[in-house]
C-alpha cells in the first residue's frame, strides 16, 4: 500500500464520524479499496430504529477507492448498491454502476488538495447526514428536480419562454429546432438540438425534413418538438405533479405513462397519433429526431429557481412508418435541457437578484460605452437600444469590446452602434442600433423621441461628449426624454465619473457636472489630473482630418474604471434609480494603477429660481449653495450681506448652475440699508478658483440679501449693469429674501466699448 | 427550516440559547463568568448569534430567568441593557431584551433565606420597572414586554392576566406573536399553604418549561424540560399533580435540574450516604418521562467518579437508566474538546447533536510544543 493512502486510511479513521476502516489492495488494479463506517448522526427517532425514512443506516458503510495515483488523482467514492437511487444527489451513472454521491458543486480533486482527506470526509459525512434528512417536497428548499440517469442527447432551450406556454387547459403545440448529430471520439451519435418559438403545424410541408450530411462531422438538420403541459382537475383547481418519481421512460409506452403521471397525456397522445399518421408509409434514410417535452407542474418553485414548471426532455429516433402509440416498444432516449443564453440565465449566473425590468438607451458606443453595455448583458441587463453618430475606426479597437474582424471588414467601416448592438445580439432579442448625432437630435423633438427609443425607462450617455451633455439639459428635451444616467472618464483616464440624474432631471446632468467640477477641485491631485494642462496635452488626435479626441491609455486601464459603473449601473437596474435625488460617483485611479477609491454623492433637487423675465436665462441653484446663503444671512440679522455665486452657465441651455460661494471680502461692509461687496483679496481668490479647476468654475456674478421681501433696488441695478460690461457672458444677480429668491441678470452684447445693457429686468 | 439550541459551557451553571424555526431567540439563564484560559467567552459566542434591530441594537426576543440565583443571572448587568429602551447606549452597546419571562418571585422582598445577589437584584428591578409600566400603559413594545410565569400569592398577580402564565397552561407566543413553540408552564405551581409558600420562595421557586419545538413545519418535532434548579420536593410535586396525564412531562431532551444534581432525585445525601442513597419514586417519574430516543443533558462540569454534587455521577447512572429503555443518551455540556457551545439540531425526525467537525487546523497539528522533546 502506498505511504500517501496508508497516511490517508489512519487520518480517516481518526475523524469523529467515522466508525471504522477496513480496507484490502486490489491485486488487479493495484487501488487500495477501503470501506469507510460513517456515522450519519440521524435524528433521535430514527437513530432508535436504526434507519431514516429514505433507507440511510445510522452508520453508512461507504467504499473509497484510492488509486496509486493518490494523491494526485482523488478516491472514486461509492454506496452501497442498495442505497436509495431515487435520491436526488447522486451522480448520474446509471444501473450499471454503484450510486455515488455528488459531494460538492465543483471538483472532489480540488476538495482533496484544499482541504486534505480529512476534509474530504467531512463532506462525505456531510452528505451522509444530509441524505437522511432531504425531503422532495420540502417548500422551503424548492423541488428536488428528476434525478435522470443516462442523460443521450442535449436540448438548448429557452426555460422563461417553455415556462410561459402552459395555461389553464392541458395542452401540446409543435415547434421547430435545428440540430447536429454528431459522434465524438468513436462514442454513441448523440443530438444537439436548438429548440426555437417558431411553430410546427405537423403538416405534410412541415413533415418534410431534409438532412444535410458533412463527411467526418456529423448530419445537420429540423425537426418538430412537441411541447406538452397539464391543465386542470376536475375540481378547476390546476393540475400538479405532486409526487416525485424517478426517472422510467425508456420507450413510447413509459413516456405515454409518464406523461399521464405528469397531466398532459391526452394532448401528447393526440399529437403523436397525428404524426404517426404522417410518417405512414414513409422510410428515412437517415435516423429524423423528434424531441418530445413535458412541463411538469410542481406543487412549489424548483431548487434554484423562482418556477414550480419542471422541463422533461426526451428524444424519439423516427424511420418513417414508427408506432408512437400508449403500447409501443419504440425506444425513447433522456435528453438534458441545457439553457439558451437569455437575459434571465445571465442574471442568475452572475448571482443577482431577478429584480429590475427596466429598459433603457445606450448613446455612445465607444470605449466606455461598449464595455458597459458588454458588462451590463453578461449580467441580464443590457441595454435594448444604441445610438451612436461615428463608424468604427482602426484606433478605436485598443480599447473598444469589439474585436476587429478582416482587413477587408476593417475597411468596410459599420457605425459603432450597429456593430456593437450586432456583437452582443446573442444576448437578447430586439436589439436596436440608430447611427445618429445626439446632440443634434436633442434639439428637436421628433428627432429626440427617435434617439432615445419609445420605451426607455432611463438613457445611459456615454459618448463623453459635452455638446451632448448640454443639449439633453436643454429644457424642452429633458422635460421630455426618460432620465439620464452619465458615464465618463476625466483626466486622462485618472478619474471615473458617473452620475444618475434625479426624477424630472432635477438634479439634470449640467447640474451634476457643476457639482462634479466642484468635487473634484477640492483634492488637489485630482484637480490637477482633470484640470491641469496635462490632461489637455494628453489628448492626441489619431489620423488625419478625424477629429476624435482620446486619450493614451490601455484597455486594461480603461475596463478598469469603467468596470465599477457597470456595477453601480447594475444595481440601479435591479434597484430602480433613486426615487428623489440625484447621485455622483467617483472613482479615482491610483497613480500606479493598481487601485481605485471612489466616493458617492447624494445630490438634492435644484432649487429653480424663476427668471427675471420670461426669455432670461434659467437659474439652477444647488441645495447646498441655499444652506450656506441661508446660514450667512442668519449670522448677520438686521443687515444686508452677501458674496459671490460661483458655477457654470450654459450657452447651449442659457442657463446658470449655481453650485458655490465665494464670501464677501474683509473690507466688505454690512448694514440694514445696503450690502458693499469688497475687494480687499478677491481678485486672488477668484484667479485662484479659475486656475484650480481650469474655468470649469467661475464666478456669475453676485448674491446679497433682503431684509424684506422686494425685488432689485435701483441700486442692484446699477452695480449689475456695470459688472455686465466686464463679464463675456450674462450676469447673474441673485437676491435672498425672507419671500423667496429674487434675480437680476443683465447682458452687454454691444461692443465693450459701448457698454450698453441689451437687457435687464426687474 | 429546522429550529436549533445551544448550550452553553458555563460550568455548573445554566445558559441555553433556544433558536426557533421563524429565527425567533429565547434566552434561557446566563452564567457569564470571566474568560479565561478555561472559561470561553460564553457573551462572545451568544452575541454572534443575535441580530441586531433597525436602531443597531443587539437583541434576544425572550429571556427566561428560571430563578434568582447567581449561577443563572451572572453578567446581567453587564452585558444586557436594563431599563427603558429609549435609554440604550451604543457605547456600551448591550443587548436588549426585547421579552422577559420571569418567575413572580421578582415580587418577593429579600429575606434571610432569599438574599438576591446584584444581578438577581437588578433583573427583580426591571421585571418590576416592566410590570409597573404594564399596569400603567397595557403590553408594551419590545423592550418593555414580560411575561410572569406563574401565579403569586394573595392575588398580587391577578391583574397581570395578559401578561401571565398560570401553571399548566400552554402559550406559543414571543414578543406577542406565534414563535412556533409551543411551552407549558410545569411550575413554579400555587402554593397551598404559607409553608409551603415559604418552601417554594427559596431555591425550589424555578420556572419548569416544557417546551414543544416545530421543525420542518411539524409542530412537535422535539420536545424540550428545563428544569432549572428545582430539587426533589418540587419534582415530587410535578409528579404529583400531573401523574394522571404524564404525557406532559414526556421530552426528547431533558436539561437535568440543577447541574445533574443528587437532590433533584434523592432527599438523603449523596456525600453522605453514598451507595445507599435512595432515589425519589415520584421525582424520578416526574423526570423519567422520556421519549424514543430521549437525550439528558448537563449543564455542569465533567461529571467524575467522586463524591461531588452536583454534577454527580450517580444522578448521571440514574439518568442513563432512564432513558436506556428508549435509546436515548446522556451528554455532559463540558463532555467535547473546545470551547465551543453543544449544538443541538431540530429536525422533522426529531433532534440530533451537530456533527463535530474537523477544524483545519488539525491537519497541520503538531506534538512540538506540547511536552519536552529530549534529542541526545
Amino acid at each position: 500500500m502506498p505511504r500517501a493512502v496508508a497516511r490517508a486510511l489512519r487520518l480517516i479513521g481518526l475523524h469523529p464520524s467515522v466508525r471504522g476502516v477496513e480496507s484490502h489492495v486490489d491485486t488487479g488494479t493495484g487501488a487500495t479499496m477501503a470501506t469507510v463506517q460513517i456515522d450519519a448522526n440521524l435524528p433521535a427517532r430514527w437513530r432508535v430504529r436504526g434507519h431514516s425514512d429514505n433507507g440511510v443506516r445510522a452508520v453508512e458503510p461507504v467504499t473509497m477507492a484510492f488509486w496509486p495515483e493518490y494523491p494526485s488523482r482523488e478516491p472514486y467514492i461509492v454506496l452501497r448498491e442498495d442505497f436509495d437511487r431515487s435520491h436526488p444527489h447522486l451522480q448520474p451513472r446509471g444501473p450499471n454502476f454503484r450510486p455515488e454521491p455528488c459531494l460538492v458543486f465543483g471538483s472532489v480533486r480540488e476538495l482533496l488538495q484544499s482541504r486534505g482527506v480529512i476534509g474530504l470526509v467531512d463532506q462525505l459525512a456531510e452528505w451522509v447526514e444530509r441524505a437522511a434528512l432531504v425531503r422532495l417536497n420540502d417548500p422551503a428548499g424548492g423541488w428536488e428536480v428528476t434525478r435522470r440517469d443516462g442523460v443521450h442527447d442535449v436540448v438548448v432551450l429557452g426555460a422563461d419562454w417553455l415556462r410561459s406556454l402552459p395555461n389553464r387547459d392541458a395542452g401540446c403545440d409543435g415547434y421547430g429546432f435545428g440540430y447536429a448529430a454528431i459522434r465524438e471520439d468513436g462514442g454513441p451519435e448523440t443530438y444537439r438540438a436548438l429548440l426555437s418559438d417558431i411553430r410546427h403545424s405537423l403538416s405534410q410541408r412541415d413533415c418534410a425534413w431534409q438532412v444535410e450530411l458533412v463527411p467526418n462531422e456529423g448530419r445537420y438538420g429540423f425537426g418538430l418538438a412537441l411541447v406538452a403541459w397539464s391543465g386542470r382537475t376536475a375540481s378547476g383547481e390546476p393540475f400538479i405533479a405532486g409526487r416525485y418519481l424517478p426517472e422510467t421512460v425508456v420507450d413510447m409506452a413509459s413516456l405515454h405513462a409518464r406523461a399521464e403521471a405528469l397531466g398532459c397525456g391526452e394532448p401528447l397522445r393526440a399529437k403523436l397519433g397525428l404524426l404517426e399518421g404522417r410518417l405512414r408509409n414513409r422510410r428515412f434514410k437517415h435516423p429524423q429526431p423528434c424531441v418530445v417535452i413535458l412541463l411538469a407542474r410542481r406543487p412549489f418553485d424548483l431548487v434554484g429557481s423562482n418556477s414550480p414548471i419542471e422541463i422533461c426532455p426526451y428524444v424519439i429516433e423516427l424511420q418513417g412508418n414508427d408506432e408512437l402509440g400508449p403500447g409501443s416498444a419504440k425506444p425513447v432516449r433522456l435528453a438534458a435541457a441545457h439553457e439558451q443564453v437569455t437575459p434571465s440565465l445571465m442574471r442568475t449566473a452572475s448571482g443577482g437578484d431577478a429584480t429590475g425590468s427596466a429598459r433603457w438607451t445606450l448613446l455612445g458606443c465607444g470605449s466606455v460605452g461598449s464595455k458597459i453595455a458588454t458588462h451590463m448583458m453578461r449580467c441580464g441587463r443590457g441595454p435594448t437600444r444604441f445610438v451612436d453618430s461615428a463608424p468604427m475606426r482602426p484606433h478605436n479597437f485598443a480599447r473598444h469590446a469589439l474585436f476587429p474582424a478582416g482587413n477587408w471588414e476593417q475597411h468596410q467601416g459599420g457605425g459603432k452602434a450597429s456593430l456593437l448592438a450586432e456583437s452582443l445580439i446573442g444576448f437578447s432579442d430586439g436589439l436596436s442600433a440608430l447611427t445618429a448625432d445626439v446632440a443634434i437630435a436633442a434639439t428637436d423633438p421628433v428627432k429626440a423621441a427617435n434617439v432615445f427609443g419609445p420605451d426607455a425607462d432611463f438613457v445611459v450617455n456615454a459618448t463623453g461628449s459635452l455638446a451632448v451633455r448640454e443639449s439633453l439639459s436643454l429644457p424642452h428635451a429633458a422635460s421630455r426624454r426618460p432620465r439620464c444616467v452619465e458615464t465618463c472618464l476625466l483626466g486622462a483616464g485618472r478619474v471615473a465619473y458617473m452620475a444618475v440624474e434625479g426624477p424630472s432631471a432635477n438634479p439634470s446632468c449640467a447640474d451634476l457636472a457643476a457639482e462634479a467640477y466642484r468635487l473634484l477641485g477640492s483634492d488637489d491631485a485630482v484637480a490637477a489630473a482633470v484640470f491641469g494642462p496635462e490632461a489637455a496635452a494628453a489628448s492626441i488626435s489619431i489620423g488625419q482630418g478625424c477629429s476624435s479626441l482620446t486619450f493614451p491609455m490601455t484597455d486594461a486601464h480603461l475596463s478598469a474604471m469603467t468596470a465599477p459603473m457597470a456595477v453601480a449601473l447594475g444595481r440601479l437596474h435591479a434597484g430602480g434609480l433613486p426615487g428623489d435625488r440625484g447621485e455622483i460617483l467617483i472613482g479615482i485611479g491610483a497613480d500606479d494603477g493598481l487601485g481605485q477609491s471612489w466616493t458617492r454623492h447624494e445630490i438634492l433637487p435644484c432649487i429653480e429660481v424663476a427668471a427675471a423675465s420670461e426669455r432670461g436665462p434659467g437659474i439652477r441653484v444647488s441645495t447646498r449653495v441655499d444652506a450656506l446663503i441661508a446660514r450667512e444671512v442668519a449670522s448677520q440679522p438686521g443687515s444686508e450681506t452677501g458674496g459671490i455665486v460661483v458655477g457654470r452657465y450654459s450657452e447651449v441651455t442659457d442657463t446658470f448652475h449655481v453650485v458655490d460661494v465665494l464670501p464677501a471680502p474683509p473690507d466688505s461692509r454690512f448694514s440694514a440699508e445696503e450690502f458693499v461687496l469688497g475687494v480687499e483679496g478677491l481678485a486672488d481668490l477668484i484667479d485662484g478658483l479659475i486656475e484650480r479647476n481650469g474655468g470649469a468654475l467661475y464666478p456669475l456674478g453676485t448674491w446679497h440679501n433682503h431684509l424684506v421681501t422686494s425685488g432689485p433696488s435701483s441700486k442692484d441695478v446699477a452695480t449689475a449693469l456695470k459688472l455686465a460690461t466686464e463679464q463675456a457672458f450674462p450676469l447673474l444677480m441673485l437676491i435672498h429674501t425672507p419671500g423667496g429668491y429674487q434675480s437680476l441678470t443683465t447682458e452687454v452684447v454691444a461692443g465693450p466699448k459701448t457698454g450698453v445693457p441689451l437687457e435687464e429686468a426687474a | 427550516m429546522t429550529a436549533n439550541t445551544v448550550h452553553f459551557r458555563v460550568g455548573n451553571g445554566d445558559m441555553h440559547l433556544v433558536e426557533m424555526e421563524g429565527g425567533r431567540k429565547l434566552l434561557i439563564d446566563i452564567n457569564a463568568r470571566q474568560p479565561g484560559p478555561d472559561v470561553p467567552d460564553v457573551i462572545a459566542q451568544l452575541r454572534k448569534r443575535l441580530q441586531r434591530d433597525i436602531h443597531g441594537r443587539l437583541c434576544i426576543d425572550g429571556f427566561l430567568l428560571t430563578h434568582p440565583d447567581q449561577d443563572h443571572c451572572r453578567g446581567l448587568r453587564e452585558h444586557f441593557h436594563l431599563g427603558p429602551p429609549e435609554t440604550w447606549s451604543k457605547a456600551l452597546d448591550k443587548i436588549v431584551i426585547r421579552e422577559m419571562w420571569s418567575s413572580p418571585i421578582v415580587f418577593r422582598r429579600a429575606g434571610r433565606d432569599h438574599a438576591l445577589c446584584d444581578d438577581a437584584d437588578a433583573w427583580a428591578c426591571e421585571a418590576r420597572r416592566r410590570v409597573r409600566r404594564y399596569r400603567e400603559r397595557g403590553v408594551g413594545t419590545d423592550g418593555e414586554r414580560i411575561i410572569i410565569l406563574g401565579e403569586d400569592v394573595d392575588g398580587k398577580t391577578d391583574d397581570l392576566r395578559q401578561i401571565l402564565v398560570k401553571a399548566d397552561e400552554e402559550f406559543s407566543t414571543i414578543c406577542g406573536v406565534p414563535g412556533q413553540f409551543k411551552g407549558r408552564l410545569i411550575a413554579p405551581m400555587p402554593a397551598s399553604d404559607d409553608d409551603e409558600d415559604e418552601f417554594l420562595s427559596k431555591n425550589n421557586s424555578s420556572v419548569i418549561l416544557g417546551l414543544a419545538l416545530q421543525a420542518d413545519g411539524y409542530a412537535d418535532a422535539s420536545r424540550f424540560l428545563f428544569g432549572g434548579d428545582a430539587e426533589v420536593g418540587i419534582w415530587e410535586k410535578v409528579w404529583n399533580r400531573n401523574k394522571s396525564r404524564k404525557h406532559v412531562l414526556e421530552y426528547d431532551v431533558l436539561v437535568a435540574p440543577h447541574h445533574c444534581s443528587w437532590h433533584s432525585l434523592s432527599w438523603d445525601s449523596w456525600s453522605d450516604y453514598g451507595e445507599d442513597a435512595e432515589v425519589s419514586a415520584d421525582a424520578r417519574d416526574a423526570l423519567g418521562q422520556a421519549r424514543s430516543g430521549a437525550e439528558v443533558l448537563a449543564s455542569s462540569k465533567p461529571i467524575k467518579d467522586d463524591d461531588i454534587d452536583p454534577p454527580c455521577i450517580r444522578a448521571k447512572r440514574e439518568y442513563k437508566a432512564i432513558v436506556a429503555p428508549h435509546g436515548g443518551t446522556f451528554t455532559c455540556v463540558a463532555d467535547r474538546s473546545g470551547t465551543d457551545p453543544y449544538e443541538i439540531e431540530v429536525t422533522y425526525a426529531g433532534h440530533k447533536p451537530k456533527r463535530p467537525t474537523v477544524p483545519a487546523a488539525v491537519a497541520v497539528a503538531t506534538g512540538i510544543g506540547a511536552a519536552p522533546l529530549p534529542h541526545g
